[in-house]
């Protein structure tokens, strides 16, 4: 299977062009990083190819949906990515119930599930994020700085469950990260905007 | 040495919740936290999100929502520092790099409001324009809203808005996520630099990495109490100079060492086991480390709060 954007160009103020004739491409079972300056528009890529915001110029080739998006976001910041007004549980089956052994691995606990977003922590609340984005139906993963505001030992749990998962299930995974040393230890490929 | 630049004894910060109804609960986020910082010293506190960090800014800094309760003592160079002495220094000699962009104004020009703590009137522009410059941010940065910045180019405004006024004591409250490479590199060469003209910085930072490049000394958080403060020279090797077990599990975390996580979390701040807080995911624990929570106690050059570290 495959994620395809084909001569992609996008701006926000007209002829500003945040990005032009950018192509890429990835394959299932590829790990690939993105990396660029602050402000090359790393993000806006990762909402174009998930099909949150359509690109100014140029198209993009996804797998086709089912119910749910084959091609998940886990965003930077969890708390602005949960609905501040659903406890956890809700939340973690808004796209359907996850594995129960997918919940297990993540180290989530099942007391996290009655709270609200707020009486948890960013690290928590991560991992339920994860959970909701590695639905089955899920082909491609873009991880945005899916971990850069955790420690280094939640970052490494993580990280750990996800690589096993997109290995299990072969999923394509796009990274963006400014960790070097994360990107050298995981990625396959990496693309420079 | 001399007297520290500021100093936080026993610091114990809880917070009051209406959970239903009126019904009210209390949690305390911090407890006994201590911690020096001297002239001209860097000193970072790392620890896990939900560690409680951020509420120590935000005790210094005295800008805690009113449902907080806040015991202990700071002291700001060697006189207590009350809510009035506070409210005199703070914005001059005491500056914070909060930790988003939600600290900006969302409706004033970003030069604008990196100018507010400069306070040669006439200077202005051009010293805003000096630290855009020196962080990468194009002319023109300056005549932006707040929502027109990357996470990146936000992260930069933050800073400079808090080093504009040369503050003697800067606390940056996780200062570098979102930053690239360069950013980063930048943004801890001027913490550098600052400290090497004598002034004091207290960074909050998970990025132990970055810590590590900047600070002379780490203090190491978990559920929110010290656990360790230690050296910078410490985190070397297998972390075999390290004093508490979690520390060392932080340091072989990274990806660069071993990548290699351990079970657990951390627990939440309303259910702290009684004995040592990292005890259930530690695998040299004892029955005593589950009775008591010990206490922060001098070892080779810093400090554990750890029965077993020697």
């Amino acid at each position: 299977m495959l994620l395809k954007g084909e001569r992609l160009g996008y701006y926000y103020n007209k002829n500003e062009w945040v990005f032009r004739d950018l192509d890429i491409s990835v394959e299932s079972g590829e790990i690939i990083a993105l990396q660029a300056a602050s402000g090359k528009g790393k993000t806006t890529l990762a909402q174009i190819l998930a099909g949150y915001i359509k690109p100014t110029e140029g198209q993009v080739h996804r797998p086709i949906a089912n119910t749910v998006n084959p091609v998940q976001l886990v965003w930077q910041h969890p708390e602005k990515a949960v609905n501040p007004k659903w406890k956890l549980r809700k939340t973690l089956i808004e796209a359907g119930q996850p594995d129960q052994s997918l919940i297990e691995r993540l180290g989530i606990e099942s007391q996290w599930l009655q709270r609200w977003p707020n009486e948890l922590s960013g690290g928590e609340l991560q991992r339920i994020c994860v959970a909701r984005a590695l639905h089955e139906q899920t082909r491609f993963l873009i991880a945005d700085e899916m971990t850069s505001m955790l420690d280094a030992l939640t970052q490494a749990q993580i990280w750990q469950v996800v690589l096993e998962i997109v290995k299990e299930r072969n999923l394509g995974l796009i990274v963006i990260s400014h960790d070097k040393h994360l990107v050298e230890r995981i990625c396959n490929r990496v693309i420079t905007l | 040495m001399t007297t520290p630049v500021l100093e936080a004894r026993d610091i114990s910060i809880a917070f009051c919740q209406y959970s239903k109804g009126l019904r009210q609960s209390h949690h305390k986020m911090i407890s006994n936290l201590s911690l020096d910082v001297y002239e001209g010293e860097i000193v970072a506190i790392v620890g896990a999100s939900g560690s409680g960090k951020s509420l120590l800014a935000h005790a210094i800094l005295g800008i805690l929502p009113d449902n907080c309760q806040v015991a202990g003592e700071l002291y700001y160079r060697g006189t207590i520092l009350d809510k009035q002495r506070l409210e005199q220094l703070r914005g001059k000699e005491i500056a914070l790099v909060p930790q988003t962009v939600n600290y900006l104004d969302p409706l004033m020009r970003t030069g604008k409001q990196v100018a507010l703590s400069i306070q040669d009137t006439s200077e202005k522009a051009s010293i805003v324009r000096k630290l855009f410059e020196r962080f990468g941010l194009r002319s023109g940065v300056e005549r932006l809203y707040p929502f027109q910045l990357s996470g990146g180019m936000a992260r930069k405004v933050l800073i400079s808005a808090a080093i504009a006024g040369n503050p003697k004591l800067l606390i940056a409250d996780e200062p570098t996520p979102g930053l690239d490479d360069a950013g980063v590199q930048e943004a801890l060469a001027s913490f550098r630099e600052l400290a090497a003209q004598g002034h004091s910085i207290v960074m909050i930072t998970h990025d132990l990495e970055a810590a590590l490049a900047v600070a002379n000394r780490i203090v190491v958080f978990y559920a929110g109490t010290t656990i360790e403060i230690a050296q910078v020279t410490d985190f070397n090797g297998k972390g075999e100079r390290l004093r508490h077990p979690y520390s060392r599990a932080l340091w072989e975390a990274l990806p660069q060492n071993g990548f290699a996580p351990i079970a657990g979390a951390q627990p939440l701040h309303d259910q702290l086991p009684n004995g040592c807080l990292f005890a259930p995911r530690c695998s040299q624990k004892s029955k005593a480390c589950e009775e008591q929570l010990p206490s922060l106690r001098g070892l080779r050059n810093g400090k554990v709060r750890c029965l077993h570290a020697t």
